[in-house]
C-alpha cells in the first residue's frame, strides 16, 4: 500500500495551496458581503481561514487520495477540487441552521413576501432604464461603483460590465478599448480594492459589536 | 419548513456578474496576488502555515478526547506542518504590509508565537528555551514525536 504522507511533493503542493484555497473561501465571504443587501455575511462562526483549514484537514483523514488529469496540471486540479469542496462547504454553512437564526431583514418584502411599494420605487431609480444591464446589475452598481469613484479606470471596468453584460475578459476589454492583459491587470487590482472595502466594513461592524 | 436564505434569489443572477468582476478563481495560484489580495482582506499569508499547525492540533485534541487516539493521517500532517515551520524563514515577510497589518489591528487573532518571536528578534527555527520547552510538552500532550 502506498503511504502518500511520505510523498513530499504531494504535501508540498497541498500546502502550498494554504493561501490560495484561504483567498478563495474569503471570496466566497466577499461576494456573499457584496450580493447581499447587508455588507457582511450575518455570524456564522466560521472564518475563511476556517473553511479552508477544515476542507484539508478532512482531505489529510481521507488519505489524500486524489487523481489529476495529469502530472502537470496537479496544482491546479487539486486547487480546483479542493475549492469545490470549500464552496459546497460555505453553501451549508449560509443553510446551517445557525445562519438561519440570524434573520436578514429584506426590506423589499413584507412579512407574507410581497413587494413592498417603497422598495420598488427606491429600486426604480438605477434600475436598467438608467442604462444597467439588468436590475442585479443595477442593485451591484449601487453598492459597487461609490467604491471606485477615484479609481476612473476601475471604473470604466465595473461600467463595462454593469452596463453591457459582458463577462469574458475579450469582451470587456473590446467595449473599454484596451487589451485583454489590461483587464486582467485592472481586475486583479478591482479584486484588492474591493478586498480593502470588504475589510473595513468587517472591522466597523467587530468594533460596533464589541463596543456597542 | 425551514426558512429560506433571504438573498437566495440574487445569487443566481449576479454569481456570473461577480465571477467577472472579482475575476477567476484560479488567479489566486499567482502567488504575488494572492498574497495581495489576503493582505488586502487582513489575512496575513506568512502566517496561514503555523495556524493550519494549530488547527491540525486541535483537530488531534479532539480525536484524543473523542477516541483515546489520533489518527496516522493528522500526526503525519502535524509532522510535516512542524517541519515546514523550522525551514520557513520568517524573514521573507514584507515589514512594511505587516506593520500595517499590526497597527490597524488586521492581525489581531495571529498565533501569539508569532509575536513572541518578532518581539525576540529570533527567526522561526531559532525558539528560544521556554518556547521550545513549550511546543516540546505540546508534542509529548499530542503523542507526536
Amino acid at each position: 500500500m502506498v503511504d502518500s504522507h511520505n510523498s513530499p511533493d504531494k504535501w508540498d503542493c497541498l500546502l502550498r495551496l494554504l493561501p490560495p484555497l484561504t483567498a478563495f473561501a474569503a471570496k466566497l465571504f466577499m461576494q456573499e458581503g457584496i450580493s447581499a443587501r447587508d455588507d457582511i455575511l450575518p455570524a456564522t462562526g466560521k472564518s475563511p481561514r476556517g473553511l479552508a483549514f477544515d476542507v484539508l484537514t478532512k482531505f489529510i483523514e481521507g488519505g489524500m487520495k486524489f487523481r489529476p488529469r495529469s502530472p502537470e496540471t496537479y496544482d491546479k486540479d487539486l486547487f480546483n477540487y479542493l475549492a469545490t469542496a470549500v464552496f459546497h462547504d460555505f453553501l451549508d454553512l449560509l443553510k446551517s441552521h445557525q445562519y438561519q437564526k440570524t434573520d436578514v431583514i429584506d426590506p423589499a418584502k413584507r412579512g407574507d413576501g410581497q413587494e413592498t411599494a417603497v422598495v420598488l420605487e427606491e429600486l426604480g431609480g438605477p434600475g436598467a432604464e438608467d442604462g444597467f444591464y439588468s436590475l442585479e446589475c443595477a442593485m451591484l452598481a449601487r453598492k459597487l461603483l461609490p467604491l471606485v469613484e477615484d479609481e476612473p479606470d476601475l471604473k470604466e471596468v465595473l461600467e463595462a460590465i454593469l452596463c453591457f453584460g459582458v463577462t469574458k475578459r475579450e469582451e470587456i476589454a473590446e467595449v473599454i478599448e484596451k487589451t485583454p492583459q489590461e483587464v486582467t491587470y485592472r481586475k486583479n487590482r478591482l479584486r484588492v480594492h474591493l478586498a480593502s472595502w470588504h475589510r473595513k466594513v468587517h472591522a466597523s461592524r467587530k468594533a460596533v459589536s464589541t463596543h456597542g | 419548513m425551514g426558512k429560506t436564505h433571504g438573498n437566495d434569489h440574487l445569487h443566481q443572477h449576479t454569481s456570473e456578474i461577480l465571477d467577472a468582476i472579482l475575476g477567476p478563481n484560479e488567479d489566486f495560484l499567482d502567488e504575488d496576488h494572492c498574497q495581495e489580495f489576503l493582505l488586502a482582506l487582513g489575512i496575513d499569508p506568512t502566517t496561514l502555515l503555523s495556524e493550519f499547525k494549530e488547527h491540525l492540533e486541535e483537530t488531534a485534541r479532539n480525536h484524543q478526547f473523542k477516541s483515546g487516539g489520533v489518527p496516522n493521517s493528522i500526526v503525519g500532517a502535524l509532522r510535516v506542518v512542524r517541519s515546514r515551520i523550522q525551514s520557513s524563514n520568517s524573514s521573507k515577510m514584507d515589514p512594511n504590509a505587516h506593520i500595517n497589518l499590526l497597527l490597524s489591528g488586521g492581525l489581531s487573532h495571529q498565533p501569539t508565537g508569532t509575536f513572541t518571536r518578532a518581539f525576540r528578534r529570533d527567526s522561526d527555527d531559532e525558539l528560544c528555551a521556554e518556547d521550545q520547552e513549550l511546543l516540546d510538552d505540546l508534542e509529548a500532550e499530542l503523542g507526536g514525536d
